[in-house]
């Protein structure tokens, strides 16, 4: 019978090795394969070591009179400015203004709206939603609305007919406004009146004439952005605009500075495709060989 | 926001032509106007069809540098669609007698402010619809014109710098300096960028290697089993 045996256990053997491919896994001794299974899980997790990166609390501001940054005074970034933009139609170039502030990442921002001494944009399109036919609705015409009611007005809005730029509402309204459920396609335009933006107000005539020659700032990332005047402007012009508005900044920042301090770091002067220049507060130096009113005449 | 370095590599560098400090101020069209030069319109159209394309490469690379060195002149560019017209360049000259009456009261820089209150009715600003065409010339004004279909544009300077006799400005020394500051840094530029590349392409061999040979391995184990 022996033969028979060994017969057998060398088939056994023949069909184990055809199956060798299988993992090996059962063939380690029990005692050895906890430790490796440990060992392999272990690395695993090991390779998810993520360092956290900080990020200081404050936007980081250099000095720039160490750095020796250049700084022009006002005439010189604008004679380079017109250089610049030689030959463009003047209504259509724009100069920039961007006021770096000197703030913590976290925080109150500064969120205004100002009436500069020269408007940038004079013919805004206002729409007034107010109930139709009334009083408030031909007040609103006759003080320069380009569109006037309720549902007629709430009807173009969701065709996407939108030809104004700013929406106001009135307070008898803001149940009709808020029924209509128009905030899908004016919250993104960033034309859903709302108390908080006083753009649902009870005096619709007051707020025409107060938005019609006002524009809006706000800082972003520590900066506040906006547009100071047309290509067009003489040096003074744009004095008078970049003085109004940095005291209207100053003053909003003393007023915010008693929690955490904020204040004006530097301010640039840009156009629409030119260069940013950093102002130095002055308006022209003598030295230059420019003067004021050769900055003043048609491009 | 950008960081300081960032901004004056912009300031020094080439965001865009001309956007620079340094290429606003020097290279050709760098010159003084006389003071007899009242005004410079130029009329052509936005497309380059017909012989258009000198004279907006005219506007677009030596017309910044007039108008930086000359700032109180008006430069007007009247762009339109109408490309079967030939582009014209303007000059509207102070004649001879008014200019030599002119000059005692009121020479170079204050010279140009009366005129140009005058032409802030007569001339409309640049326009990009074919608006603000060639107004004639006033009464102490004489006007030269220059044809510049199918001219290049470094021609149709040379024929402005004559008509108009500038006086072309050289480079100061710190100007000098600081263009061979940029070309130094740009040639190095190169080689570093040409460095990288080469060391880009040696890693990207060496992994494509392993990875053939992988596959390849790959491939022998499968069919060994």
């Amino acid at each position: 019978m022996a033969p028979i045996d060994r017969c057998l256990a060398s088939v056994a053997r023949l069909t184990l090795s055809q199956q060798s491919i299988r993992p090996a896994a059962p063939l380690i001794p029990r005692f050895l394969a906890p430790a490796l299974i440990q060992s392999r899980q272990a690395s695993v997790v090991r390779t998810k070591k993520t360092k956290k990166k900080t990020v200081p609390k404050d936007f980081k501001r250099h000095n720039l009179e160490k750095r020796e940054f250049p700084q022009f005074t006002l005439c010189d970034a604008m004679r380079v400015l017109r250089a610049v933009e030689v030959g463009q139609p003047p209504a259509s170039i724009k100069y920039e203004i961007h006021i770096n502030l000197k703030t913590a990442r976290n925080g109150p921002v500064i969120k205004n709206s100002i009436r500069l001494p020269h408007p940038v944009q004079s013919d805004w399109q206002i729409a007034v939603i107010c109930p139709e036919g009334s009083d408030i609705a031909t007040a609103a015409t006759a003080a320069g609305a380009v569109a006037v009611g309720e549902e007629t007005l709430f009807e173009a809005i969701r065709q996407e007919k939108i030809d104004f730029d700013r929406l106001i509402c009135h307070e008898n309204s803001e149940k009709a406004l808020n029924k209509a459920g128009l905030g899908k396609i004016l919250g993104p335009k960033g034309l859903m009146p709302s108390k908080r933006m006083k753009t649902i107000v009870s005096d619709v005539v007051k707020s025409i004439r107060d938005s019609a020659g006002a524009a809006d700032y706000r800082e972003r990332q520590g900066v506040i952005r906006m547009a100071i005047g047309q290509l067009g402007h003489t040096p003074d012009q744009l004095k008078a605009n970049i003085q109004a508005l940095l005291k209207k900044v100053k003053s909003e920042c003393a007023e915010i500075s008693e929690e955490v301090s904020k204040e004006v770091h530097e301010v640039i002067l840009s156009t629409t495709n030119g260069p940013a220049l950093s102002l130095n507060s002055r308006l022209n130096d003598p030295e230059s060989g420019v003067t004021v009113e050769a900055l003043s005449g048609v491009m | 926001m950008r960081s300081l370095g960032e901004r004056l590599n912009l300031l020094r560098k080439v965001p865009f032509e001309n956007a620079n400090l340094i290429n606003i101020k020097c290279g050709p069209g760098a010159a003084v106007l006389p003071a007899d030069v009242t005004r410079i319109h130029m009329d052509f159209a936005i497309h380059l069809k017909g012989g258009h394309m000198g004279a907006r490469k005219f506007w677009k690379e030596y017309l910044p540098r007039l108008k930086y060195h000359n700032p109180a002149i008006p430069m007007i560019v009247n762009r339109h669609d109408q490309n079967q017209n030939p582009p014209t360049m303007t000059i509207y000259l102070r004649n001879k007698s008014s200019s030599a009456a002119a000059a005692p009261e009121s020479p170079s820089s204050s010279s140009s402010s009366p005129p140009s209150e005058q032409q802030q009715v007569a001339q409309p600003s640049s326009s990009r619809t074919g608006l603000s065409k060639a107004q004639p010339p006033t009464a102490d004004e004489r006007v030269v014109h220059i044809d510049m279909t199918n001219k290049h544009s470094s021609h149709i300077l040379e024929f402005f710098m004559a008509e108009t006799r500038a006086v072309p400005l050289q480079p100061t020394n710190e100007e000098i300096a600081e263009m061979q500051a940029l070309e130094t840094l740009r040639r190095n530029a190169e080689v570093d960028r040409e460095r990288m590349r080469q060391l880009r392409e040696e890693k990207k061999r060496e992994e494509d290697m392993l990875k053939r040979a992988r596959a390849a391995g790959g491939m022998a184990e499968q069919e060994e089993a």
